[in-house]
């Protein structure tokens, strides 16, 4: 192969390696952005609540929170209690979300599933 | 132009368009996802469908009915508006419903004001009405009308 063809093959393939580690940054970002612990935390909260106030009292739910508890850190991840949905996946993290259903709520994790008992 | 310059413009044009991409997907994940989930739309439907499944049986009007007021209104309801989680105001549900001229109130009375505004305003509480005719005592039809109110800006 001569000189130039030699040249022409690296610029190109530099450009390509550089193309493709740019495209895997920005794909790390979304990815990072989408399963952060703080967006994990919110959602979970509200749709917990949101199934305690529709829930009638006599209702058993099963939620599946396997892809919650990845890489959970906290003992107790998800407390409910007093109107209050409390989802902390960390020490340093946590939020809180209410519900306006007058019920007492059960809660228990088994096996990646929540199970809440609305009393 | 020679060769060498050319190539010089043609990185310079194309870290341009690197840069341009990776801004625009950069800053609108994280507009996207710096903004809180809003389900108070979903909130206020499940609190005003709680208050008719209050006072509506079988499609006519409940036994509880003559008994309510504004002092019972939530406990009949099985509704509890206080805020715990210790970090917002109370006062962030409103509900109300109206009967053969009967109409009872509960929760925050200011939010009232807000049913009926447009729905573009995003910054304000959310407002979810239903109407319905329900079969009374005797047998007549009469208007159902409930109303739900949930503030919780902050949350969403």
């Amino acid at each position: 192969m001569n000189k130039k063809a030699v040249d022409l093959l690296t610029g190109n393939l530099i450009f390509i390696i550089l193309a493709i580690v740019f495209i895997g940054i920005l794909f790390l970002f979304v990815y990072s952005k989408s399963s952060s612990e703080a967006l994990v935390e919110e959602q979970t909260a509200k749709q917990i609540a949101l199934m305690i106030d529709a829930a009638n009292p006599g209702t058993q739910i099963i939620l599946n929170i396997e892809g919650v508890l990845e890489g959970n850190k906290a003992a107790n991840p998800i407390r409910i209690g007093e109107g209050v949905v409390r989802v902390q996946l960390s020490e340093k993290s946590g939020y809180s979300y209410g519900f306006f259903n007058r019920v007492e709520v059960e809660s228990q994790i088994s096996g990646g599933n929540l199970i809440l008992k609305i009393k | 132009m020679n060769k060498k310059a050319g190539e010089r413009i043609l990185i310079v044009y194309w870290v341009a368009i690197f840069m341009i991409i990776s801004i625009g997907i950069v800053s609108s994940v994280i507009i996207f996802y710096s903004v809180p989930f809003d389900i108070r739309g979903v909130e206020s439907g499940i609190l005003v469908d709680k208050v008719i499944n209050c006072f509506v049986e079988d499609g006519k009007i409940s036994s509880d009915f003559e008994s309510v007021s504004e002092n019972n209104f939530l406990e009949t309801c099985g509704l509890n508006f206080e805020d715990k989680t210790g970090k917002y105001e109370d006062g962030q549900f409103y509900a109300d419903f109206e009967i053969a001229g009967k109409k009872v109130l509960g929760g925050n009375f200011n939010l009232e004001a807000y049913c009926g505004a447009e729905r573009s305003k995003k910054n304000i509480p959310y407002c979810t009405e239903k109407k319905l005719f329900i079969l009374d005592k005797s047998g007549n039809f009469v208007l159902l009308s409930v109303r739900g109110v949930v503030r919780k800006l902050e949350q969403n």
